[in-house]
């Protein structure tokens, strides 16, 4: 194994203590996944596992164009096919006028917008015989220009518009017509600041659109019940926000008819699995028939929903100290459909803003920041929030710029960022209050590591060797609003987790056990989590933007401090004692300093068998709080007010270093050293560790080395794992050359009144180990070369060769 | 995934018998053999389903590798698995090592390997009607063409996928061919043609005849993935008592064969698309470390 460093968590045991923990029982301790067994024996229930009696098979008819009109879709052949039970198309009466995220149409009708758009749906006996109809349909197209360009999409003149009549209409530049929404930060004084500048790089970036590459594709079962009521299986991250009403609403049922069950662990998600668009289907599907139905988005796993392309233009400037003087930026992001791209735009804001000022505190009064984002109407495939929205988008242009001036300047690339680095408690060029910053600790700590390589090792020509290093921060958007758990505490000392924290593979499933175990003082085998489940958990957390352990921590934190309470209220009688002078351990209520005077839950609470206890930080409902946030900012200039002056819940800072070697006739390029610093006061290192390399290593360069996706005339050619060239683990460092460093954090809300503590001082990381590794990649590639790769993914034979002037 | 659509099997036991069957359906029956890309070609609908496999791996004596008089003979079912293992001419496994993933190798066969599908994306998804397909033009020139052939394009741009079917061109095999009309034998640099093969419907490959064991043999493979990948470009090398020949795999619609300056100069004269002029320095880098 490489090296994994741990900071010491002595420093946080008092403050988790005051929290209600342990003293570090389980809280920062390598507990085993509790699924691990299950994984890897198969015994784990996965969505694609349910089976009732009767089951139907959808297949879908997609659009092999990119824009295009439906001119007919003839039906007949395939609705006489063996198995066939219903054929739907547009036209279907069941489908009209629904849409899907807003502005989708279920199944398109007489335009087609972009490749894989469903415009007939077959359900039949097999899915063998639901393909074999879909074959059958015959569907005329006439094929219109595309655009795929996403500059010239947001233009006010484009050469298409994508939607006529426009579905929507922003609140500024609405004369740009495929535009959805802009953005802006407005902060300082850009051109001041430019002008004071002795260096300034500008560039333009690209990042591809990209599959999640789960290899489970996404699914659900849906199964009427002939009174009205229907159960959704869904292979989500998430039951509640998204996958049970957009499941209602195509299945024109209240939501309360439905029961949304997720999966013991969603097979991977990385923000693909947010709106379990199968479950929209199936429960259209199972409505329609009346007899239960599997979705299962198996061939298109690869297009059902990408990372939005997006373009940046870049500007920034520093003094000859390396003092940050000003950074501007446009974005353009392209989709088809709006599903989260707002949202992208939105976040890549706090990207830019937060790890460092641009506009150095010594020199300026605030950063001077220019932000203006375009979200656009394209052709382009079908896109969905993919593992920290806008993130990749903006710290790719972001931190490479600032590689770029460390070039220029021939300065250290960790010194120059030292050197301008948020710190605790400042403002952001957004305005918003920064805290729990890590970055100089996880700076430091990496380039340490990075130093321990020693000298370069000479390979043998034409291979060069490079080194590289990023900084990067990651948003947890968090569900401030939704916060309630319950914990069912038996008497035998049992606690049950009633919550739908999902488990989408980063252990929350062992974290949420190791919180309530920390935080009820009892063995965690003695922990337990129910099935999420609509009909019974409350709306806890969603496993997304790395804010379940946070969001799920705080809720149980609440709630274990209310068990607590009800359990000595009800044992201090029998102990003839006040309650305050009571603690529990292991299912036992004893009177402090003398454990011998000690009763079990099962003698507190008798006759009952157990209670429920609820909590959560928005509990009880109605109560003050000061967690309903984000808090908002104003639209034209991104600065956000107060009281909260909070636009996320917390941040997470990274640094990535690696080693590549790159072959200078070829192209070809392998990745032979990484680092992956975090700073996180860990739940569990192991699963941090694991987030990290088998997470993050893996899927962050990925996205930066040769998931090149190839369209003509909008239509998507690189449709199979041959074409899509996800790496291999050949393509990766040895397993002793991958490390991770986590430099531990007291974790903190942003903003203030008051300041609010996360729960025992954890913060996510899921997303953020990822979004360092592309500005790393580019980086280290340029070192071994000399050329800047301003794409990704980067590291195509093609694009290295061609950077090098030799294609 | 679809369901294999219905197509009769047929086992045959000689050579005679497997050629009767195809010319029983001409044009409409298929030899098969380890089935790694016809079966999945199958499944995925990229081609239309054969009405009839015909399968040649019970036919004896096709799965051997030996030594002969006239050198050594390959039969068409030998499995790049049994190419890894044996030694005889280690260029050639060195090549089967660099083609599939292992568990494919143990399916995938010599003469598979000859006669495989063209991975053109153009080619196999059914919208896209292609030259190769019998549609009007080839959509790479003007398209999406990273992968495509740099040289020796004509109708088609797709290039040969088989990394040993490089390996056997530099080695000057001779292709055995029985059919309808009688057997014949072809040197395998007339083997493949711009649009495939020379075999008819109702022909087999035989046997595959390396006339020397090499001094020196070399194949070497460029690809963008370390494990799996087709050739981005190939070269295999061998040099024998006539002298030395060059192959040239993953840049043309067939395999340019030639003395390591025939091909250096053809190299040279490529004639790349518009996004694949990288494979230039590619193939040059390839030729450079192979000695040629």
């Amino acid at each position: 194994m490489g090296t994994h460093y741990v900071g010491s968590l002595d420093a946080f045991k008092d403050k988790i203590n005051a929290q209600g923990g342990s003293s570090l029982r389980y809280m920062g301790q390598r507990v085993p996944n509790v699924n691990g067994r299950g994984i890897v024996t198969g015994n784990v229930k996965y969505t694609t596992n349910v089976k009732v009696p009767g089951l139907l098979a959808a297949a879908f008819k997609r659009n092999p164009n990119g824009r295009a009109k439906i001119t007919s879709v003839d039906t007949s052949a395939a609705e006489s096919m063996p198995g066939v039970v219903k054929v739907l198309t547009g036209k279907s009466t069941e489908v009209a006028g629904k849409m899907n995220l807003g502005d989708e149409p279920l199944i398109a009708e007489n335009d087609v917008t972009y490749f894989s758009q469903i415009v007939a749906i077959v359900v039949a006996e097999t899915i063998e015989e639901a393909e074999d109809a879909v074959d059958a349909i015959q569907v005329k197209y006439e094929p219109q220009d595309s655009i795929t360009d996403v500059v010239a999409a947001a233009d006010k003149n484009p050469p298409v518009i994508v939607h006529t009549p426009r579905l929507i209409t922003p609140p500024f530049e609405a004369d740009r017509p495929n535009v959805i929404n802009c953005f802006y930060v407005k902060s300082g004084d850009v051109q001041k600041g430019f002008a004071d500048a002795d260096v300034i790089v500008e560039s333009e970036f690209d990042t591809s659109a990209d599959p999640h590459g789960y290899i489970v594709p996404t699914s659900a079962v849906a199964q009427p019940h002939g009174d009205g009521t229907m159960t959704v299986w869904g292979d989500v991250q998430n039951i509640h926000p998204v996958p049970w009403p957009t499941a209602a609403g195509a299945a024109d049922m209240p939501m309360d008819k439905i029961n949304f069950i997720g999966p013991e662990i969603c097979t991977g998600g990385f923000g693909g699995k947010n709106c379990g668009v199968p479950g929209v289907y199936a429960a259209l599907l199972a409505k329609v028939t009346g007899r239960p139905v599997r979705v299962i988005f198996d061939d298109t796993r690869l297009l059902h929903a990408t990372r939005p392309w997006c373009h940046a233009k870049v500007k920034a400037g520093a003094k000859k100290d390396g003092s940050f003087t000003a950074f501007e930026v446009t974005f353009w992001v392209g989709t088809p459909y709006v599903r989260f791209t707002m949202t992208v735009m939105e976040r890549a804001r706090e990207a830019i803003t937060c790890t460092y000022h641009w506009g150095h505190r010594d020199l300026y009064p605030r950063p001077n920041v220019m932000f203006t984002a375009y979200d656009t109407y394209t052709n382009l495939c079908s896109t969905m929030s993919y593992r920290g929205f806008g993130v990749l988008e903006s710290q790719f242009p972001h931190e490479t710029a600032i590689n770029m001036l460390a070039d220029k300047l021939g300065m250290d690339k960790v010194a120059i960022r030292l050197k301008n680095i948020t710190k605790d408690g400042e403002r952001s060029a957004q305005n918003e209050i920064i805290r729990s910053v890590g970055s100089e600790g996880v700076f430091n700590k990496t380039k340490e590591m990075m130093d321990s390589w020693g000298p370069k090792p000479s390979v043998p020509e034409p291979w060069v060797v490079g080194r590289g290093f990023s900084g990067a921060n990651k948003y947890s958007q968090g569900d401030m609003v939704h916060n309630l758990i319950f914990l069912k505490l038996r008497a035998n000392g049992i606690v049950d987790i009633i919550s739908d924290s999902m488990d989408i593979g980063q252990g929350m499933n062992t974290v949420s056990r190791q919180i309530v175990a920390e935080a009820m003082n009892v063995p965690i085998e003695n922990v337990r989590k129910v099935e999420v489940n609509t009909s019974y958990v409350p709306w806890t957390s969603d496993s997304f933007s790395s804010s379940a352990t946070v969001d799920m921590g705080g809720a149980a934190i609440v709630a274990a401090k209310n068990a607590k309470q009800q359990l000595f209220d009800l044992a201090a009688p029998k102990l003839g004692v006040k309650p305050d002078q009571l603690e529990t351990k292991d299912g036992k209520i004893m009177v402090k300093g003398s454990p011998d005077k000690a009763i079990t839950w099962g003698d507190a609470m008798t006759p009952r068998p157990h209670m429920v206890i609820s909590g959560g930080l928005n509990d009880p409902v109605g109560a003050p709080n000061d967690y309903d946030g984000p808090g908002k900012n104003d639209y034209a200039t991104g600065q956000a007010l107060g009281p909260y002056f909070r636009l996320v819940m917390h941040m997470n800072f990274m640094a990535n270093g690696c080693e590549v070697m790159v072959n200078k006739e070829t192209g070809e390029l392998r990745v032979t050293k990484f680092i992956a610093g975090n700073d996180v006061l860990p739940v569990n290192p192991t699963l941090c560790e694991g987030q990290i390399i088998g997470g993050g290593l893996y899927h962050g360069m990925a996205n930066g080395m040769y998931e090149d996706i190839y369209i003509d005339k909008g239509a998507y050619l690189s449709r199979t794992l041959l074409d899509w060239k996800m790496p291999t683990i050949l393509d990766y460092p040895k397993e002793g050359d991958t490390h991770s460093a986590l430099v531990p954090v007291w974790g903190e809300y942003f903003g203030e009144n008051p300041r609010i503590d996360c729960p025992f001082g954890g913060k996510g990381i899921g997303e953020g180990v990822d979004c360092a590794a592309v500005p790393c990649l580019v980086d280290a590639i340029h070192d071994a070369t000399g050329a800047w790769i301003t794409t990704s993914p980067a590291a195509t034979q093609a694009k290295i060769l061609k950077a090098l002037g030799k294609a | 995934m679809k369901a294999l659509a219905a197509f009769k099997y047929y086992e045959a036991t000689t050579v005679k018998d497997a050629v009767s069957v195809l010319k029983q359906y001409p044009g409409k029956a298929k030899v098969y053999a380890g089935g790694v890309d016809m079966i999945d070609w199958m499944k995925k609908r990229y081609m239309p389903t054969p009405q009839v496999l015909v399968n040649i791996k019970k036919i004896p004596g096709l799965n051997k590798i030996e030594k002969q008089s006239d050198g050594v003979h390959i039969g068409p079912t030998v499995t790049l698995a049994q190419l890894v293992d044996d030694s005889t001419i280690p260029m050639l496994g060195e090549a089967a090592k660099k083609g599939p993933a292992p568990n494919l190798r143990t399916q995938a066969t010599v003469g598979g390997n000859l006669c495989q599908n063209v991975w053109c994306w153009y080619y196999r998804w059914p919208e896209w009607n292609c030259y190769r397909k019998g549609g009007p033009v080839c959509f790479a020139p003007p398209g999406r063409n990273a992968f495509h052939a740099i040289m020796e394009q004509k109708v088609c741009n797709a290039t040969v996928p088989g990394d040993v079917s490089v390996a056997l061109a530099a080695l000057n095999a001779s292709i055995k061919i029985e059919g309808g009309e009688g057997s014949k034998t072809v040197p395998i640099k007339d083997f493949f043609i711009v649009l495939g093969t020379v075999l008819k419907p109702d022909e087999i490959v035989t046997d595959i005849v390396v006339p020397e064991v090499p001094s020196k043999g070399v194949f070497l493979k460029s690809r963008t993935r370390s494990a799996i990948d087709f050739a981005t470009a190939s070269v295999a090398l061998a040099t024998t008592s006539k002298g030395t020949t060059v192959a040239l795999g993953g840049v043309a619609p067939i395999i340019p064969t030639g003395t390591p300056d025939e091909m250096k100069a053809a190299v040279d004269k490529a004639t790349p698309l518009s996004e694949n002029k990288y494979k230039i320095s590619v193939v040059k880098s390839l030729l450079k470390q192979a000695g040629a």
